[in-house]
């Protein structure tokens, strides 16, 4: 059976990569891709830590978590393609005016 | 292959590539689900994520408004490479060091006759219904939210 080493390693590097594409991108769609990115790293180690667990608490979480991150997606994504519809652009640099 | 699929989406300048990079990496992750023996959390990762936040990324792009500036609009630029690059393996490295220095190294028991569904679903319906009612109430929330706010109301 597979160590649970390697799926630690895998969702570290999956939460790194999250971390950075939602630092370093200019374009709010893939914030929110960085976000969920992050969110599947954390589930991977709810999923493979409660795998011993009778239970699965950890699988429970993960669930909770899954529909989380799909409800702030919802959230999230209206509100910025209302602000691509008044600002007609998605680069949260240019987006700087709160009020006209 | 996840890892591949994500690190395109880091280095990609199209907003599209990265949505479908982002589709591969979910699936990775729902077969690494699989593989860990949790398969209702996996199909589940398969059915919200890959049929219900994917879809919606996606078809919000294609159906947004037509624009002179829609090339503009899917292009991606990416400032600050560096410091990032240098954050993400700051982070991957001191989560490699706690790893470690917890040492929880200990091989996965296979145990393939556990009903995942059953016990997950009656704990849901009996422990953990505190849960289930909050998130039904949440995702409530969300959708009277995101009606709201997509909603020509201005």
């Amino acid at each position: 059976m597979i160590e649970t080493t390697y799926f630690i390693w895998f969702s570290a590097l999956l939460f790194a990569l999250g971390l950075t594409i939602s630092v370093s991108k200019k374009n709010l769609l893939l914030v929110l891709v960085g976000i969920e990115l992050m969110l599947n790293a954390a589930n991977i180690n709810f999923v493979v830590f409660s795998h011993n667990d009778p239970s699965l608490n950890g699988q429970l979480f993960a669930l909770v978590v899954m529909v989380i991150a799909a409800a702030e997606v919802a959230v999230g994504l209206a509100i910025i393609f209302k602000l691509r519809k008044w600002y007609g652009t998605m680069n949260p640099d240019k987006i700087n005016e709160l009020k006209y | 292959m996840s890892v591949l699929a994500a690190s395109f989406i880091l280095f990609s300048k199209n907003l599209l590539y990265c949505l479908y990079a982002f589709l591969v990496v979910l699936l990775g992750v729902a077969g690494v689900f699989i593989i860990a023996g949790a398969d209702f959390v996996g199909v589940s990762q398969l059915m919200i994520y890959v049929g219900g936040v994917l879809i919606l990324f996606l078809f919000g792009i294609m159906l947004g408004p037509a624009r002179k500036n829609r090339k503009e609009l899917l292009q991606v630029r990416s400032v600050n490479r560096i410091p990032a690059l240098l954050l993400g393996l700051l982070v991957f490295i001191c989560l490699i060091f706690i790893q470690q220095s917890l040492g929880l190294g200990e091989p996965m028991t296979p145990n393939l006759d556990q009903n995942t569904v059953e016990i997950l679903g009656m704990s849901l319906i009996t422990s953990h219904i505190l849960v289930l009612e909050l998130l039904g109430l949440l995702l409530l929330m969300a959708l009277i939210a995101s009606t709201f706010l997509s909603a020509k109301n201005d």
